[in-house]
């Protein structure tokens, strides 16, 4: 489209006032094409086109390089017409609500939420430690299935049975282990 | 030209600041390397005003203007903000204004937190008697909506 073609059809007076949210309903028939709905772009729907923004394309954007997008955010609905209105005028009779009302008409995102940060660290540091330990426990898992050894013959219960009594013969632990516990006159555990 | 501030103290004694670079510059004068003339700051300040306080400029040149100034490494001086915003005013849109504001806030924290305090102390006057709020008065210093960001989409 012709920049000036464009600039000429950006009227800032008069815009497209839709009254529903949905601007084409797939299960009526088409619309009739009249002088207002050929101003309707098939990407953009109703909304106004009021700048040049990037490249001189009628699409919205948020960038900090970039404070004015060349079309406004939202169709004008008949309750933003009003507010439309309301604008021409004094500007101090406009409440902080409807001033806000008009800018998210005009505009997606303020600059502080699109410049807000992501918190992407937190996925990124909850993921890392999540892959860390389960390859960890993959590796664990496949030495224990991979290099699964039979026990050696002294762990046999004959072979430790055994092994104790060379180690109460021997008075192992006299004191406070084993052979303490050991009562040697009658050869049975102590009482 | 440009807005760097050094102090608070610097910006209430005087008025007009010059940029930091510029204080090593003029010690040996202002060389021009190639055959065109250099603007200087106070032309520069009268081009954009010019070019804001035309009686009937629409909302097209005014958000060029917004865009072409905002690529610029400067932060405009509170006069072309004023104009700027009259600007606004008269093709009755606030919400360009309080965009353009929080253009200039953003761009402003970027360098120093004393900036924006000042510029909005020099365009108070511009304001009130305009009605347009500042991006603090409507709450928006801080995120309001958390929408999901283009990129993730």
């Amino acid at each position: 489209m012709l920049q000036h073609q464009s600039r000429a059809n950006a009227s800032t007076v008069s815009s497209v006032v839709q009254s529903s949210p949905v601007v084409l309903d797939n299960r009526k028939a088409p619309p009739p094409l009249d002088a207002d709905r050929m101003r309707m772009y098939p990407r953009i729907g109703n909304r106004q086109i009021v700048g040049y923004g990037l490249k001189g394309k009628p699409e919205y954007f948020d960038l900090v390089m970039f404070p004015c997008p060349s079309i406004r955010w939202e169709a004008d609905t008949p309750e933003t017409a009003v507010l439309r209105k309301k604008e021409q005028g004094d500007w101090k009779q406009l409440s902080v609500d409807e001033k806000k009302r008009l800018y998210r008409a005009s505009f997606r995102q303020t600059f502080e939420e699109f410049t807000a940060s992501s918190g992407l660290w937190k996925w990124t540091l909850g993921w890392g430690l999540i892959a860390l330990s389960a390859l960890t426990l993959a590796y664990d898992g496949w030495r224990r299935i991979a290099y699964n050894f039979d026990k050696p013959s002294s762990m046999s219960d004959e072979k430790l049975k055994q092994q104790m009594q060379f180690h109460i013969a021997a008075r192992q632990g006299p004191m406070s282990g084993l052979s303490s516990k050991w009562d040697y006159e009658t050869g049975t555990w102590k009482k | 030209m440009a807005l760097l501030l050094r102090s608070a103290l610097a910006q209430a004694l005087t008025k007009s600041v010059r940029p930091m670079w510029a204080a090593a510059m003029t010690s040996t004068g202002r060389r021009n390397m190639s055959s065109h003339k250099k603007e200087t700051d106070e032309e520069f300040d009268e081009r954009w005003k010019a070019y804001f306080d035309r009686p009937n400029i629409d909302g097209w040149d005014i958000r060029q203007g917004i865009n072409h100034m905002n690529r610029l490494d400067l932060i405009p001086e509170p006069e072309i903000i004023s104009a700027c915003l009259q600007a606004c005013r008269r093709v009755n849109d606030h919400s360009l204004a309080v965009r353009y504001l929080e253009a200039i806030r953003y761009k402003s924290n970027a360098v120093s937190k004393q900036v924006w305090p000042w510029i909005l102390q020099e365009i108070r006057p511009t304001l009130d008697k305009l009605g347009i709020s500042t991006p603090e008065d409507l709450g928006y210093d801080k995120p309001e909506l958390a929408l999901k960001s283009v990129d993730d989409m």
